[in-house]
């Protein structure tokens, strides 16, 4: 009978082991977070660009031009007017901001009519626009390090030889790059956004990035992915998990980078920006609580996602 | 001693002493009064005097027991760099403290220094001025403030412990540190360059001085990690602006410029692009590169690793070096860029219809380390982020 009671009791513990590891520690130390929706939070729904970023890069830029209205069908549409205020005057540049997702990848794009090159791009050198979406990941209304943001930039190639003055820009040069809410930077002596990699971070989230420019109108066009959760980095708080819903507070911006950003005595804040819902430009507050809420649910994935119905050779 | 107590006493008690006394310290009151300068020691006073705003008009009246500066600009916005580290330094003591708004600064006798122990300044003493660092032997390495020069000299003060010093500082240059570059002569097919992040790699750019008597110093390498695109018929170089940081060692026989180099990047700097002449010359390469030809309507991608190391700067002949300024001297840097991991750099060329061209043929060449044969996917080759194309067809 001391047998029986030896593996009866081995038995158990195994259980108890098994059970520890499948589903306690899952669901306790790695609970899933499953957020309760807001009213008038903005819903990113399913959906994959159609065709795919990957492909769009493979479309020649002095071809008829993708339409974003047709590549992100079916995401969420924001239209916005930005009006980036410059000494020369103010830039109204009506704009649609284009949001969905699939079980990898949040998609972003952007069409941003008459924003027109970098003010400060000359032959010798080409500076970017930018759109950047910055987000309160934990949703507790307090920025906190290291919260998540993208920004996409786009240095269009003012028109010289082999460029027409008129039509798709065919010289352009674009740049994904990752952010983080700092909670001290020596430079400005206080809390700030700040790139991942200049804070020695690896770039984690980027994915595909596409980019295309009407000379004609200077209206930019932007499409560009980054994962919803990459294993193995962990550096960005913007890790999500299958079957998690979170809501997270977000701020658009639109802005003209200024080459001469801290250089002999200017503002290391010296953009031209404007943001959405309102432009608070340089963000040096940790208050988030006003921002607007965002939602990505991959609690219920639908049996097909719309648009792109083979993910392809993405990233 | 009980004895010269006595005298005293009975010394103040004589009312002719007293009126000695009295009138030898009216003269003492004349004489301070009067715009008798000190005598200073030699040296020590190369620059004119300055006003000092909220004084009272007349110049820096002589404070004994006191280390007066100002710091002058190089060049820049203002004339002063404001708020700026300056280091008073005796043996192994360093008194710390920064400039007000207009760059000046003093050092006083029995003024309390946070964290350090109380100042005395002595008479006919050459003490240390640092700029910008710590101990003069750290200067060239970590710098507080990237945006300025490091600066080191002496000061000497006079019998009444008294002294001024106005130090030279160099507003750091803002130069282009490249991390990639796409040369393109092809006007028709269209391009892109892409460094897209596979794994954890990142890209160190390390430097060296080309002149001589002057070494590397500050951080030595710089390294980005980035997913970037190029496209379009265009030569053009990614960069991000950095600061260029010299150190200027005024206690040396000759004084000069003793070190260089780049401290960091420039805060909230964007990625940019600048144009690139074309170096290489297709037809006389002896070295791997692919040829390949695309029919019109059509194209292609192609891939290949990309690894090791590649020197840029002026000695290798490619447009990529780092030149700029400090205290009259013209300092370049030679960059090396090294790529720890392995990243894929992928570049399309298609050959839109409608020209009637038929097919293009393409050379694509690109000088990193070890093979270069991006035609043979999956088994690539490898080279640089730095990518040549031609059209050598002559079509386009």
């Amino acid at each position: 009978m001391q047998w029986k009671r030896v593996l009866l009791f081995s038995l158990l513990f195994l259980i108890l082991v098994v059970s520890t590891f499948y589903y306690v520690l899952p669901n306790v130390l790695f609970r899933p977070r499953i957020d309760a929706v807001p009213a008038g939070a903005y819903v990113v729904p399913w959906m994959r660009p159609n065709p795919s970023i990957q492909d769009l890069l493979r479309v020649p830029l002095d071809q008829l031009p993708w339409t974003l209205d047709a590549v992100m069908a079916g995401a969420l549409r924001l239209d916005v007017t930005f009006r980036i205020a410059m000494p020369s005057g103010t830039r109204v540049i009506p704009s649609t901001v284009y949001l969905g997702h699939d079980a990898d990848y949040l998609y972003m794009g952007g069409r941003f009519s008459g924003i027109g090159p970098n003010p400060f791009s000359n032959p010798q050198a080409g500076y970017p626009d930018y759109f950047d979406i910055k987000f309160d990941v934990a949703n507790d209304g307090v920025l906190t390090f290291p919260e998540g943001g993208s920004m996409m930039e786009v240095v269009v190639s003012l028109p010289g030889p082999g460029t027409p003055p008129h039509g798709w820009n065919t010289r352009l040069f674009w740049s994904y790059l990752d952010e983080v809410w700092r909670n001290y930077i020596a430079a400005v002596g206080r809390a700030a956004w700040d790139f991942a990699d200049a804070y020695g971070m690896t770039v984690n989230t980027a994915g595909e990035m596409a980019a295309e420019y009407d000379n004609s109108t200077g209206t930019l066009v932007i499409i560009s992915s980054r994962h919803l959760w990459r294993a193995g980095y962990y550096t960005n708080s913007f890790q999500m998990r299958p079957g998690e819903r979170w809501v997270m507070g977000f701020l658009l911006e639109l802005g003209l980078a200024n080459p001469n950003n801290g250089a002999n005595g200017h503002p290391v804040y010296g953009d031209y920006v404007d943001g959405w819902p309102i432009n608070t430009y340089p963000y040096l507050s940790n208050d988030s609580s006003w921002w607007p809420k965002l939602v990505i649910d991959l609690t219920s994935p639908p049996q097909t996602i719309p648009g792109q119905t083979t993910p392809g050779t993405k990233t | 001693m009980d004895n010269q107590m006595f005298s005293v006493r009975r010394t103040a008690k004589n009312p002719r002493v007293l009126m000695l006394l009295v009138a030898f310290s009216f003269f003492l009151l004349l004489l301070a009064m009067s715009n008798t300068k000190p005598v200073y020691a030699a040296g020590t006073v190369p620059a004119p005097q300055r006003i000092i705003t909220g004084g009272d008009g007349g110049g820096i009246t002589p404070t004994p027991n006191t280390i007066y500066g100002q710091i002058e600009s190089l060049g820049g916005l203002g004339p002063y760099p404001a708020r700026i580290l300056v280091n008073l330094i005796q043996f192994t003591s360093i008194w710390t403290i920064y400039t007000d708004d207009i760059g000046c600064f003093q050092f006083q006798t029995g003024a309390y220094y946070p964290g350090q122990t109380s100042l005395v300044i002595m008479p006919n003493i050459r003490y240390e001025i640092t700029v910008n660092g710590g101990y003069i032997n750290e200067m060239g390495g970590w710098i507080p403030d990237p945006a300025w020069g490091q600066w080191a000299g002496y000061v000497v003060t006079d019998d009444t412990c008294w002294a001024q010093v106005y130090p030279r500082l160099q507003p750091a240059a803002q130069v282009n540190v490249t991390y990639a570059a796409l040369f393109s002569n092809t006007q028709f097919a269209t391009l892109q360059y892409g460094l897209q992040t596979t794994s954890t790699f990142s890209h160190s750019v390390s430097f060296n001085v080309l002149n001589s008597g002057i070494s590397i110093g500050y951080s030595t390498s710089s390294s980005a990690t980035f997913t970037c695109w190029v496209t379009g018929a265009s030569s053009i170089s990614v960069a991000k602006h950095h600061y260029a940081n010299a150190f200027y060692d005024s206690t040396l026989t000759n004084p000069a410029v003793v070190k260089a180099g780049i401290s960091s990047q420039v805060p909230f700097t964007l990625f940019y692009s600048y144009p690139a002449m074309e170096y290489v010359d297709p037809s006389t390469l002896n070295v791997s590169y692919a040829d390949f030809s695309i029919n019109e309507g059509s194209g292609q991608k192609y891939q290949y690793s990309e690894t090791g190391s590649r020197t840029w700067g002026a000695t290798a002949g490619v447009p990529f070096g780092i030149i700029f300024s400090a205290w009259s001297q013209v300092i370049t840097l030679g960059e090396t860029v090294t790529t720890s991991g392995i990243s894929d750099v992928s570049f399309s060329v298609y050959v839109p219809s409608g020209y009637g061209y038929g097919f293009v043929n393409f050379r694509a060449y690109s000088p990193g380390a070890g093979s270069f044969n991006p035609l043979q996917d999956p088994n690539k080759g490898t080279g640089g982020l730095e990518l040549h194309v031609w059209d050598m067809s002559g079509k386009g």
